[in-house]
């Protein structure tokens, strides 16, 4: 069933995005996908900080961290990020808020959304979600009006099986047989939730006195080709159910044939025997009944149909003038009805300790996601020995709901415990870094303002140096042309020309030399000035750089401060009176209903312990009878 | 008789399947009222955190991926300036999540400002199955304002594998 849900919710939220994506900008904002990438650095507007915090969401909405994604969609709602004007992230929070048990904040948002100017699709979303939340409020009437008004006919066509799977359920529950086959027509049987809809409408019909529709209904879920377990499961409920109509109809054979088709080794094989026994028994077949039942006492006493089979069994043998093994029979049933009632009792015992519940949690699923929403235990996920004798509380509807409710309520219990947790180590953390701050904040406020006067000298010398580059390569400025070695030699050739008296030789070897000096200064002159444009470009950048890194510490100085005189620290003491009140609060809660659901157990099993007694009187009976009737034909036997 | 009442009682049983819920007694108010106050503690916690833990100078790295890829990605690993910042194994789950739109916070934290250089290392499977790794490093001048950047993984069909597109964000 959570996973047809899952299915469903990610379409919803697809399509939320997508209609989110395609709407116009007079209809609301956006939610821009940024598909042209940009090479440099883009502004940090607020759509981009808009769509990667509904990114955030939208991962952990998938990932099973529902309220994570619910808390974060309204942490950035007092970021000022989402508000009345991102409708993506209005429907998603109102999806959210009613899987978190808050219809009422829910119907506020979806209210809110209808009275917007808002394009059709998304408008109807919201009808659907509204439709929902009336059907789970157990209002059809209202989901019904909603789910066939014109408006939410605009949604597309992907979400319509929900829309319509929604109506048809609203419509069984209403009655209305006929209109939900309409609406079931086109829904695929074989998806999970279409085939729950058709089984739902088949028991439905059958209850209302149309059990021939109700049949027909049936048999399309049993006639469904095997598939996942939850499909397989529900093809042995629906022919159990048509096996049982069919008794009550008095047809045997035909429930006999719809029997056979239960799965032996199904969570439905017991009832299945039992009833195809029935069945066989009820058309005069005895002996064809008797194996069925002595194959069914041999599993675990603990099932209904198992207790039932250990007194069918020995009366077939009865019938059948086998009174030995009749009476054997109804001994071997005393004594397991007597073992099951011991058992019971160690339950009840079980159920009246402390913790019992948390004994119930499947482990792997809570290892799996600690997340307050994220899939919890229901009926045939618990775990634990007591289950045996508790698996018909778990069917039923309203303890289901009461123990999700408990579970998640742990759940935000140990939420609400690392929370405590944390407190104390922000507080130290906060009070480390105001310490520190205090003390090294004056000095490196000084450093800093030196090191921007620094850096400002820097970056006006280098650009003062970039201008001064010469754009023309002009040879009467040799120095400047040249590489710095040469540069070098030039200075010192023409130094020993000007100053110093060489000999003719002399001289001419300097000449020499200063002109080839001269040749190799001009040649490399354009490499030369191209490079060293390059090198006054990047010391610009490097001081632009050095300014950056300026301007960072000085935020973070100016951070520091906003640190040091922050009312932090009594935000957070009170927090801690917060987390420490609701802890109290949801202890108490937490222990009202484990009250109920204990109570709840403990009611099931007497009325269990009541059956077996009445089993226990039956079995004694039928052995003091048949013992009495032996001993009747001993004494005839003995006076003839 | 017996075995009429038989019937009926395992008819009950086999019954519908619990479709909606509607009950509003006391407790569940009560219930109700709780979930709302955790929810704003929550909220005014994590607003709270960021404050003190994220001064307005944080450097934050997001990953996306293509909505509907055939490739998988396997595990992402993150390293800042020849640091190691961050590992992330994808289960089946999340990944699934990542590619209906879901954008993943790998990192965020103080970065020193000027040039950096972020380098990802990711493992995955290609539409054939067949596993290869890559390697890329971008380089990214953080400034005194917040940076954000994300790593779009995005299919490269031509080459049945994975490619990395960079977008940065200042504030």
């Amino acid at each position: 069933m959570r996973r047809m849900k899952h299915s469903l919710r990610a379409h919803l939220a697809l399509g939320t995005l997508l209609a989110c994506v395609m709407a116009s900008a007079d209809t609301g904002t956006r939610l821009v996908l940024f598909d042209d990438l940009a090479s440099t650095p883009q502004a940090l507007g607020i759509e981009e900080q808009r769509y990667l915090a509904f990114g955030g969401a939208i991962l952990d909405y998938y990932s099973d961290r529902s309220f994570a994604a619910l808390s974060r969609l309204r942490v950035n709602q007092a970021h000022g990020l989402f508000d009345d004007s991102t409708e993506y992230a209005e429907l998603l929070q109102g999806e959210l808020f009613l899987d978190y048990g808050l219809p009422e904040q829910a119907g506020v948002i979806f209210e809110r959304l209808l009275r917007k100017d808002i394009l059709a699709r998304t408008r109807a979303e919201a009808w659907l979600h509204k439709a929902d939340l009336h059907y789970r409020q157990g209002d059809y009437q209202a989901a019904t009006d909603i789910l066939t008004a014109a408006p939410i006919q605009a949604l597309r066509p992907e979400q319509q099986p929900h829309r319509q799977l929604l109506l048809a359920n609203a419509l069984i529950h209403q009655g209305e047989f006929n209109r939900a086959a309409d609406e079931l027509a086109t829904v695929p049987l074989d998806s999970v939730p279409g085939a729950y809809a058709s089984y739902n409408m088949g028991v439905a019909m059958v209850r209302a006195g149309q059990p021939a529709h109700g049949l027909t209904r049936l048999e399309h879920v049993a006639a469904l080709p095997s598939g996942d377990p939850e499909i397989n499961a529900l093809k042995d409920r629906a022919a159990l159910a048509i096996g049982l109509t069919e008794l009550r109809q008095g047809r045997a054979d035909q429930a006999r044939a719809a029997l056979l088709r239960v799965r032996a080794d199904g969570p439905y094989s017991s009832d299945a025997l039992m009833a195809l026994g029935l069945a066989n028994y009820r058309r005069g077949a005895v002996r064809s009944a008797l194996p069925l039942w002595l194959e069914l006492i041999r599993r675990d006493p603990v099932h209904g149909a198992v207790q039932e089979a250990m007194l069918l069994a020995p009366r077939a043998y009865e019938e059948l003038g086998a009174l030995p093994q009749a009476l054997a029979g109804y001994q071997v049933a005393a004594e397991q009805f007597r073992a099951v009632l011991h058992d019971l009792e160690a339950t009840a015992r079980r159920i009246r300790q402390p913790g019992w519940l948390h004994t119930l949690n499947d482990q792997t699923a809570a290892l799996a996601s600690q997340d307050p929403m994220a899939w919890l235990v229901r009926q045939g996920a618990a775990q634990g020995d007591d289950l045996v004798y508790l698996h018909q509380l778990f069917a039923e509807r309203q303890f289901a709901e009461q123990y999700r409710q408990y579970q998640q309520l742990v759940r935000l219990s140990e939420l609400l415990r690392q929370h405590q947790q944390s407190i104390p180590v922000l507080q130290a953390t906060l009070a480390e870094r105001q310490q520190r701050l205090a003390r090294v904040a004056p000095r490196i406020h000084e450093q800093v303002a030196a090191l921007r006067q620094q850096q400002q000298q820097l970056a006006d010398a280098t650009a003062a140096l970039a201008q001064s580059i010469p754009q023309h390569l002009d040879i009467n400025a040799t120095h400047d042309l040249a590489e710095l070695p040469h540069a070098i030699m030039w200075q010192r050739v023409t130094g020993w020309l000007d100053s110093t008296q060489p000999s003719a030789a002399q001289r001419q070897r300097l000449e020499r030399l200063r002109g080839r000096l001269l040749w190799e200064i001009a040649h490399r002159g354009p490499a030369n000035r191209e490079r060293q444009q390059r090198d006054g470009a990047a010391l610009i950048i490097d001081a632009d750089i050095a300014g950056l890194r300026l301007a960072a510490l000085e935020q973070l100085l100016n951070d520091a401060h906003v640190a040091l005189q922050s009312d932090l620290g009594t935000r957070l003491t009170h927090l801690a009176e917060q987390i420490e009140a609701q802890r109290t609060q949801t202890e108490a809660i937490i222990n009202e209903l484990g009250e109920r659901l204990q109570l709840a157990g403990l009611q099931l099993l007497a009325r269990q312990r009541q059956t077996l007694g009445e089993h226990l009187a039956e079995a004694h009976l039928s052995i003091a009878r048949l013992q009495d009737s032996a001993a009747r034909a001993q004494q005839t036997r003995g006076r003839q | 008789m017996k075995i009429r009442h038989l019937l009926l009682a395992m008819l009950v049983t086999v019954g519908c399947v619990p479709a909606a819920v509607a009950q509003d007694t006391g407790l569940s108010q009560r219930i109700q009222a709780l979930k709302e106050q955790v929810l704003d503690l929550d909220r005014d916690l994590t607003l709270l955190e960021e404050e003190l833990l994220y001064p307005s100078s944080q450097a934050s790295f997001f990953l996306s991926v293509d909505v509907g890829t055939p490739i998988r990605l396997v595990d992402i690993k993150l390293t800042l300036n020849g640091e190691h910042i961050g590992y992330h194994f994808y289960s089946e789950h999340e990944f699934e999540a990542l590619t209906k739109g879901g954008i993943q916070l790998l990192h965020t934290g103080n970065v020193r400002s000027g040039r950096n250089e972020l380098e990802v290392s990711m493992t995955g499977y290609d539409p054939r199955g067949q596993d290869y790794q890559r390697t890329v490093s971008h380089i990214f001048n953080k400034g005194p304002g917040r940076k954000h950047i994300e790593l779009r993984v995005v299919d490269d069909l031509d080459a049945m594998q994975h490619r990395f597109d960079f977008r940065e964000w200042d504030q």
